[in-house]
């Protein structure tokens, strides 16, 4: 470093010689230095104030050697070598910075005490600009999710009706009993305490709690349908109950119990895999986890009417999870309504009827194990009636079905309460199936109408050397020469033997499948397109089928050939064809309406909640049937004998029928297995001459379609002469309104918010008793 | 000196002491005053009586409670806070000299007093019942103890006319105000422990500390709560909440008050939700919306706009005890006046920095504005001394 001029903090600039430089290096370096601060210059008394001073002082007093104070520091100004060791560096301090010890000015520290404070707030300042200005979007999302929830409501279902607009499946108010999650975490006794007031079980009510079907944001509904005197009790303590509410819900009520339970299907919990389905195929109907969606039935099959749109409510939620309020949203709007065909009286008449006969004929020894029937009108399709024994109440369905309940409705020891036989349950036709085969003989020319059969008693394959070759009448008749009317009057089995015979053994001429051909026509083996989900298929016995058969599962059906016994048997309706009610009184009403073949309809229109019908579900046509009055006349004179004939197979069961009153014509079937008699088939039409109704019947392990289906006919037909069916009506919008309607999951005011209310004041307390130990 | 000397500085020095208060020009016998300080106090508190209903008509509603029913008892504080600053205004200043020893003891005994009732009722105590009063003795223990340390430091040695505190000043203060600090953080209230350190420090930087010894009684002070900390003369609670604003762990409570007054504060905006429409608010996600969190409430509700108001008007009591402690024509009321500041203004300071998330979680309430009668008398009757002060000064300096 050379000597010169320098500019020195505190003292200007100054000129320096080599001494003073070598000595200068650094100003804060030892206390030796040249160049101290000047007390009053503006650094000094920072250092000053903060006490860097002092601390400096005491650090250089420290490190310089104390028995000899001063030295080699100032020299010149250590003045009093004498003072104690202590002293000396303070004094050493106040050498190098002036005096620390300065008396205070008040007024001076009092205003540096108010600058601290106005930097303070200059900081509060400036983080409220910095939350309230620039970044307030973050926080209003923060608030958003913190107290609103957007919920969905559930919208009131369509109302199913009877075609006399008696309601059939509709809304009802019931109570539920929710639990708020965050109530349940932190106080599990209540769920104890509830426990023990509903007889539901706590590890129940866990599982609901932890289960995502219900949205996280809402109450876990823990009871349905609770009991007017266990909300009492909730009311009334409350305070037990924090996090407790009831609320209202809309559930599904059938006033007339199980009557037409089957048509009607069920409503309950969308499963995830329908919930994909569902949203996947209709994403605009909001269906959620939590959504109930109908199942089986009208309820199935109209869903898409019946469910209606969810509203979206915005709920104010507080800090204890409870719901404090609602704020603008969309309301629900009610799903649209589905008027039936069904006749509610004839329904209640042919379920009555049925299940007497059965409860009859089981007094009488045989099994009656299950049955069906089927009430339609051949002109349109029109199911008037349709229903299937054993049944069962849908109200099970209510709320959550029970694991007991879904055993009772499903097991096969009771019959599988829950499967639609009319649609679902297919049954050896016998004899009915002679429709079949009589107008295949007769469109193809096997036979012509006056064609004359001598019937004795037996029909024996011409050149049969193995198996079954000889066919016996099944009740062992011999009727001598007949002819075609007669042969299905009398259900002639001999002389339908003899046809498939004929059309096997002039399978040339016919091709293989003649008589199957026809049964397609009349709709056999195929779906008939009722408008309702889960319809079963019947099968009509072919060399296809076999072959099909034997190759899904060869143990079961070993031999896939088809021999002439097959086509004896497949004549009359036995063998493998299978056929559903359904199936069977469409396929009379083709017959019946002169060739025509409808597809059977339950529902009639579909009507908005304003009373305004949607759509009216029209007739529709699903094949014809060449009927020229060559071939119906001696077909309809056969079924007309049936009933009248003192040899036809039903003139026993009709005897004393009011023919004139409401004149029918019908066949029986009777379907065997072995010496077994399987299906009781009875299948009547009437007005013979402008058929208004087809009746179907069936009963299964009844003994002859004369002893189970035929007596059920006629009950329904007598009931049918008194109380003709009439038209559909619609319901008025007046009619379809909710009785007491709420929206589904928001809690009923009044007392029972009071448990809510207690439950949020009682962590408000919590919280300010928190405050004073602060 | 001896321990007797130390002894003398508590004790009354007789009245000679006393002054008159100055009359202002204007109008003959009026005591001269402070308007806009007491104008700016009065509005704080009537500020605070809105933002009380408005944070707690809610809750009360739901209790089935008149919704008004706080914000009534608040108005009567208040009314109460006035009458007490009156007549706080009135009396001589250097009578607070001559009483010190029995406030001192008065505190003394009320805080006592709370742990005897505290083990009687198995519990933790802050108030004591005087018929149907509640009195907490911790929100009145800053104010007291600027009165006491005050007395004190006005009776010290000068040099070159200044008075100064030497260290054996300083222990003595020290041992004297520790014991009350102490007791108010056992409470455990250490919020308000806090406050009176803070107003310690400042007192003892006005009244004539030297700088070293505050810097060394800084970093003892920082040593010793290390020492606590490590001791665990802390609940985990109060550790906790102390940390929380730094961020650490979001799950713990203090952290989730903090983060939803930040978001109250946050989603107020520039002008706030409206008073009464604060979600936060009304749907009680802000812990302690009337006391604690009351600056959150009118973050929220009012927005910047209100929140830097509030921030103003205090500022405007700081500003206007600073001016008459500079003007004081003695150190007794400059000290009495710098611990009165430094109470308001480290009050509002913490309160609504914790409610900004950038000072730890500590339940002190805000100056005139939160609920509580005892801290708003308590806040008046600072606002009373420096008034007291001010009325015994002459002309104050233009600032």
């Amino acid at each position: 470093m050379k000597p010169g001029f320098r500019r020195i903090p505190g003292r200007g600039r100054l000129r320096l010689g080599y001494g003073q430089v070598r000595a200068g290096r650094g100003r804060l370096r030892s206390g030796g230095g040249r160049f101290r601060l000047r007390r009053d210059s503006f650094a000094r008394r920072v250092l000053d104030y903060l006490g860097v001073t002092w601390v400096v002082a005491m650090v250089a007093g420290l490190a310089s050697r104390p028995s000899r104070p001063g030295q080699g520091l100032s020299p010149a100004k250590a003045e009093k070598p004498k003072v104690p060791r202590m002293k000396a560096r303070r004094r050493l301090a106040s050498r190098i910075f002036g005096r620390p010890d300065a008396a205070p000015k008040p007024d001076r520290r009092m205003g540096v005490v108010a600058i601290v404070i106005a930097v303070a707030f200059s900081l509060l300042v400036v983080r409220l600009y910095y939350l309230q200005v620039l970044d307030v979007h973050s926080f209003s999302a923060i608030v958003e999710s913190n107290g609103l929830r957007l919920v969905q409501v559930s919208p009131p279902r369509g109302i199913i009706y009877a075609r006399n607009s008696a309601v059939l499946a509709g809304d009802s108010v019931a109570e539920e009993v929710t639990v708020s999650r965050s109530t349940a975490a932190t106080d599990p006794s209540v769920l104890v305490r509830l426990s023990a007031l509903l007889g539901v079980p706590v590890s129940q009510m866990k599982s609901r709690l932890g289960s995502v079907l219900y949205s996280p944001y809402e109450p876990v509904p823990v009871d349905q349908n609770t009991s007017a005197a266990d909300v009492v009790y909730l009311e009334e303590h409350a305070s037990d109950f924090p996090g407790v509410s009831v609320a209202v819900k809309t559930v599904r009520q059938y006033p007339y119990g199980s009557t037409a339970a089957h048509v009607l299907g069920y409503v309950s919990p969308i499963s995830d895999s329908e919930l994909k389905a569902m949203q996947k195929q209709d994403p605009g109907q909001g269906y959620s986890a939590s959504s109930q969606v109908g199942q089986a039935g009208i309820e199935g099959q109209y869903e898409s009417y019946l469910r209606g749109m969810p509203g979206l409510e915005r709920l104010e939620v507080n800090a204890q999870g409870n719901v404090v309020g609602t704020s603008t949203g969309t309301s629900p709007v009610m799903g649209d309504s589905v008027v039936l065909n069904l006749d509610l009286g004839l329904q209640q008449a042919l379920e009555s009827d049925l299940s007497g006969e059965i409860a009859l004929l089981r007094k009488q020894g045989y099994p009656a194990t299950s049955g069906s029937g089927v009430v339609m009108d051949p002109q349109t399709g029109a199911v008037l009636a349709m229903t299937s024994y054993p049944t069962y109440n849908p109200s099970v369905w209510v709320g959550g079905i029970s694991e007991a309940e879904y055993q009772a409705i499903t097991s096969e020891s009771n019959g599988v309460p829950l499967l639609d036989r009319a649609i679902a349950g297919t049954y050896t036709p016998g004899s009915s199936f002679k429709l079949a085969t009589a107008t295949a003989a007769l469109s193809d020319n096997l036979i012509s109408p006056g064609y004359t059969y001598y019937d004795t008693g037996s029909f024996t394959i011409p050149g049969c050397s193995a198996g079954l070759c000889v066919y016996h009448n099944a009740a062992g008749e011999a009727l001598g020469a007949i002819q075609l009317p007669l042969a299905i009057s009398a259900s002639d089995d001999s002389f339908f033997y003899n046809l498939g015979y004929m059309f096997w053994v002039n399978r040339g001429t016919y091709g293989d499948s003649p008589i199957q051909n026809m049964a397609q026509q009349y709709g056999f083996g195929a779906l008939t397109g009722i408008d309702l989900p889960g319809e079963q298929a019947g099968q009509v016995d072919s060399p296809a089928l076999r072959q099909a058969l034997h190759k899904a599962d060869p143990a079961a059906y070993p031999d896939p050939g088809w021999y002439p016994g097959d086509s004896v048997e497949m004549a009359f309706g036995q063998g493998m064809t299978l056929v559903s009610p359904i199936e069977m009184a469409d396929a009379y009403s083709t017959f019946a309406n002169g060739g025509t073949r409808y597809a059977p309809e339950i529902a009639a229109a579909i009507v908005s909640p304003e009373g305004k019908v949607v759509t009216r579900i029209a007739p529709k046509v699903m094949g014809h049937v060449n009927l020229p009055s060559s071939i119906r006349d001696p077909m309809l004179a056969g079924f007309e004998g049936a009933v009248t004939n003192p040899l036809g197979t039903a003139y026993g069961t009709f005897l004393g029928y009011p023919y004139s009153s409401l004149p029918i014509a019908g066949k029986t079937g009777t379907a065997s297995e072995g010496h077994n008699l399987n299906a009781s088939w009875f299948t009547g039409f009437g007005p013979v001459n402008n058929p208004q109704y087809v009746v179907s019947v069936v009963i299964n392990k009844a003994g002859y379609g004369a002893n189970g289906g035929a007596p059920v006919v006629r009950q329904i037909f007598q009931y049918l002469i008194g109380h003709p069916v009439q038209g559909v009506t619609i319901p008025s919008a007046s009619q379809m309104r909710v009785p007491g309607s709420r929206t589904a999951g928001v809690p009923i005011h009044g007392p029972v918010t009071a448990s809510s209310t207690f439950s949020g004041a009682h962590a408000y307390r919590r919280r300010s008793a928190g405050r004073t130990s602060g | 000196m001896t321990i007797a000397d130390y002894a003398a500085r508590f004790r009354p020095q007789g009245a000679g002491m006393t002054a008159a208060p100055v009359a202002t020009g204007t109008r003959r016998g009026a005591v001269a005053t402070d308007p806009l300080l007491v104008a700016s106090a009065l509005a704080l508190a009537a500020v605070g009586v809105v933002a009380v209903y408005a944070s707690t008509r809610q809750q009360l509603m739901l209790q089935g409670i008149d919704p008004h029913y706080l914000m009534k008892h608040q108005i009567e504080y208040a009314i109460v806070g006035t009458v007490v600053m009156a007549v706080m205004a009135r009396i001589d200043y250097h009578l607070l000299e001559n009483v010190s020893w029995i406030v001192y003891g008065l505190l003394l005994a009320s805080l006592l007093a709370t742990f005897v009732i505290g083990s009687q009722a198995l519990g933790a105590v802050r108030w004591i019942q005087f018929g149907p009063v509640q009195v907490q003795p911790s929100a009145f223990g800053a104010v007291l103890l600027t009165v006491v340390i005050a007395a004190y430091c006005s009776r010290t040695s000068q040099i070159g006319g200044r008075q100064y505190l030497t260290w054996k000043d300083l222990g003595v203060i020290l041992l004297v105000s520790l014991i009350p600090i102490l007791l108010v953080i056992k409470q455990p209230d250490l919020g308000s422990g806090m406050v009176m350190l803070v107003v310690l420090l400042v007192m003892l930087v006005v009244g004539g500390l030297p700088n070293r010894y505050t810097v060394l009684l800084v970093i003892a002070g920082a040593l010793a709560a290390f020492a606590a900390i490590k001791l665990g003369l802390l609940h985990h609670y109060q550790l906790q909440r102390l940390t929380s604003f730094v961020g650490s762990s979001k799950s713990s409570s203090a952290a989730y008050n903090a983060q939803q007054s930040k978001a109250a504060i946050g989603s107020g905006g520039l002008f706030g939700t409206g008073l009464f429409h604060g979600m936060q608010v009304n749907l009680a996600y802000l812990p302690e919306a009337q006391t604690d969190f009351i600056f959150s409430v009118i973050g929220e509700e009012l927005g910047f706009i209100g929140a830097v108001v509030v921030l103003g008007l205090s500022g405007i009591v700081v500003w206007r005890m600073a001016r008459i402690a500079r003007a004081a024509r003695d150190l007794l009321g400059k000290v009495l006046v710098a611990g009165c500041i430094a109470l308001v203004g480290f009050s509002v300071f913490e309160n609504a920095g914790m409610a900004v998330g950038i000072m730890p979680v500590a339940g002190i309430p805000l100056p005139f504005v939160s609920y509580g009668g005892s801290a708003l008398v308590a806040f008046f009757l600072a606002v009373g001394i420096a008034l007291s002060v001010r009325a015994r000064t002459g002309r104050l300096p233009r600032v």
